[in-house]
């Protein structure tokens, strides 16, 4: 340090001035009436909009105009606002609310405004100003669902099939597995990504414990999917108005990648607490309560975040035209570009029909709901087949799959209904025991550990053995050996079969091949067929 | 809310000049209101007094009466009776002080608050009424304040819009702009 001359510092100064605006501006400003618990009452800034950003003070605090009274406007503060006090001077910015989104935010951590909390520093690549509210496109810039988004569990692929750019509830208990069915869900794009094609991710948190969003990043980049993955992360610490607006922060990002023709995908982790905090700052504007104290504006606040997840029109001049692009990406907008929701909400005690889950459900486009009962029992994912849908899947579900798993969601909810009688005694006609049969080895198909997503092509093959009944002769409790047996010698002997699957093909060559395949894994675990009959 | 917004302050202060415009005293009403203003502003105790609900109201009216009676146009003082009669004296100092600000809207000023590190001297105090005129077209009446911490430069505030040329504020810009990496 002692190296440095005084002259070299005034140069290096000089650089660094070299951008500086020395030009004095006329500045709206209001004074600050009143604040507390991250609200402030401001008298003036006269011609403010709603959802301006505002500067506190100089020392970058900023907040977000909410209400605007006959005499005050009603800020919500982005950040502490301690050191705020009655008089100050509050300076309109002129912008809306926004986060500045590029390429660098992915495998990164950011908070509500966009800004770095993982520590890594500051983003390289071109950052792009996108606002946080936004209007969603309209019924011209859309295409129906039509591509699908493999979780790699193989119960939602199957039975629940989610399509880009739908908008997919997963809904349950606490300790249910929701949040691993969402995590699972972007460890299955590593594939995509390395494929050239990648699927972005964005995980939100919203109101978790830090050290749970820690642990999250933590096992993404374990699994390698930090690399096309965005965590927006607004602890349970962080001002209320910081939560509710993450998820917004989270569609602002997706939004990027979906206007650029890209594919992505976008968590709400959970949309439950941010109804809370969204009702913790309307109490406190004074605005009035509903239904559970909800402000009446609760609904709209989920629909308008939810119906920003689209699938893009593929025409590029029709995109292009899209309503409120901004300006900052208006040239590179182009069209196919999908936005993938899966909002989570949290119920008490399985209770659906509170006021939030029934909302969210009837925004969605289905819902995969998950029973903790379920859990208990062993059954992981825990997934309800019964009440569980996808209304827009199935048109994106690949035509293999569809014809392979068609009969499965029916042929669970059959197995479901006789199970029950099952238990009474083994009094059972040989149809009933055959229902139940195939039943319980589907069931036992399905069970799926966590950070273990299935290649479609893999799905594609137990599926096959368990509606089509091929399994009978295996023991239920041998099924998981039979499944991992299958794989490994349909991955060694017959790679082109994979290949094929993987192509949406399935002709009777494959067929037969595949049938083979079975038929040599069976007799591996139970013996050669005749001995069996 | 700085008080002479509070909206019951306005509507007093609205009524008044109304009577003021009809009866022809607008000059006299706002002399007498700007007395009023500044003896509240002097005189704490009398707030008190006047808020007071244990005092009675013929009272208050009496000591009001002594203290205005002679200075004041009979009408401004009718109207401090029935604001004491209506359990609202305590509002007066409020009211005057909206009186003044709704006065001057009615006549078309603004006022502009200039805030220096030195007092300003004739010149710059032209030059600076010059450049607010470019501002708004109404009449144009100063307030100066001095604030050491300013440094040097100046601040123009004209209803909500701000001027800042002070060196406090460059300053502060400066390091921003230095430390925003």
């Amino acid at each position: 340090m002692s190296e440095i001359k005084p002259s070299e510092i005034s140069a290096i100064l000089r650089q660094e001035m070299a951008g500086f605006n020395v030009d004095t501006e006329l500045e709206e400003t209001g004074t600050v009436l009143q604040v507390g618990d991250g609200i402030a009452r401001i008298y003036g800034l006269t011609n403010a909009w709603s959802g301006e950003m505002v500067q506190c003070n100089d020392d970058g605090l900023t907040g977000v105009i909410l209400n605007l009274e006959e005499d005050n406007v009603g800020v919500v503060m982005l950040g502490d606002a301690r050191g705020l006090k009655e008089g100050d001077v509050v300076k309109r910015t002129g912008h809306i609310v926004s986060v500045k989104v590029g390429e660098s935010l992915l495998g990164r951590v950011v908070n509500t405004l966009g800004e770095p909390i993982d520590g890594k520093g500051g983003f390289e690549s071109p950052m792009y100003e996108m606002p946080l509210e936004r209007r969603a496109p309209g019924v011209i810039y859309r295409q129906p669902v039509n591509q699908p988004l493999q979780t790699g569990i193989k119960a939602i692929d199957a039975m629940i099939p989610i399509g880009r750019g739908q908008r997919e509830l997963i809904i349950g208990d606490r300790q249910t597995g929701k949040t691993a069915i969402a995590l699972d869900t972007i460890i299955n794009q590593r594939k995509n990504f390395e494929q050239g094609n990648p699927l972005y991710c964005i995980y939100v948190a919203i109101g978790q414990k830090g050290s749970t969003v820690a642990n999250i990043v933590n096992q993404l980049e374990r699994h390698g999917a930090m690399d096309y993955t965005v965590v927006v992360s607004a602890t349970a610490s962080d001002p209320a108005s910081m939560q509710f607006f993450a998820p917004f922060t989270g569609a602002a990002i997706g939004e990027f990648f979906r206007d650029t023709g890209r594919h992505a995908l976008v968590i709400y982790d959970d949309l439950s607490k941010q109804a809370v905090s969204y009702r913790e700052v309307s109490l406190l504007l004074r605005r009035p309560p509903g239904r559970e104290a909800y402000p009446g504006d609760i609904f709209f606040l989920h629909s308008r975040l939810l119906e920003r997840a689209a699938k893009i029109i593929s025409s590029d001049d029709i995109a292009q035209k899209m309503n409120d692009i901004p300006e900052s990406i208006q040239s590179m907008v182009k069209g196919g570009g999908s936005l993938t929701a899966l909002p989570i909400v949290e119920t008490q005690a399985g209770d659906v029909s509170a006021y939030i889950p029934t909302n969210v459900i009837s925004i969605t486009d289905g819902q995969i709901f998950l029973e903790s009962a379920l859990f208990n029992a062993g059954i992981r994912p825990a997934i309800n087949v019964g009440v569980s849908v996808s209304r827009v899947g199935g048109n994106a579900q690949m035509k293999t799959m569809k014809k392979v798993a068609g009969t499965l969601k029916i042929d669970q909810a059959q197995y479901r209904e006789l199970e029950a009688f099952s238990k009474f005694g083994s009094d059972l006609d040989a149809a009933t025991r055959q229902v139940l049969d195939k039943g319980a080895r589907n069931m036992e198909i399905l069970k799926q550990g966590q950070f273990n997503p299935v290649p479609v092509e893999e799905q594609i093959i137990i599926l096959y053995c368990g509606t089509r009944g091929l399994m009978t002769v295996i023991p239920v409790k041998r099924i998981r050996e039979f499944e991992t047996e299958l794989m490994r010698l349909v991955r060694r002997k017959y790679p082109e079969l994979l290949a094929g699957l993987r192509q949406d093909g399935f002709d009777d060559a494959m067929k037969n091949v595949l049938d083979s395949a079975i038929e040599q894994t069976i007799g591996l675990l139970v013996g050669p067929p005749s001995e069996n009959i | 809310m700085p008080v002479n917004q509070h909206t019951l302050n306005k509507r007093y202060a609205k009524a008044l000049l109304g009577l003021a415009i009809e009866n022809n005293i607008l000059e006299r009403s706002f002399r007498d209101m700007k007395t009023v203003y500044t003896v509240f502003a002097e005189n704490k105790t009398l707030k008190i007094l006047l808020k007071s609900p244990v005092i009675r109201v013929s009272k208050k009216q009496n000591v009001l009466r002594h203290l205005f009676e002679k200075s004041m146009h009979p009408l401004i003082l009718r109207y401090m009776m029935i604001i004491v009669k209506k359990q609202r004296g305590s509002m007066l100092d409020g009211i005057s002080a909206a009186y003044l600000t709704v006065y001057k809207q009615y006549l078309g000023i603004e006022t502009v608050k200039i805030t220096t590190a030195l007092p300003l001297n004739a010149v710059l105090r032209d030059r600076a009424m010059e450049a607010a005129r470019k501002i708004t077209p109404y009449e144009i009446e100063f307030e100066e304040r001095i604030d050491p911490e300013l440094i040097g430069g100046f601040i123009l505030n004209l209803g909500d819009k701000q001027y800042d040329a002070s060196i406090k504020n460059r300053l502060s810009r400066v390091k921003k702009h230095l430390t925003k990496q």
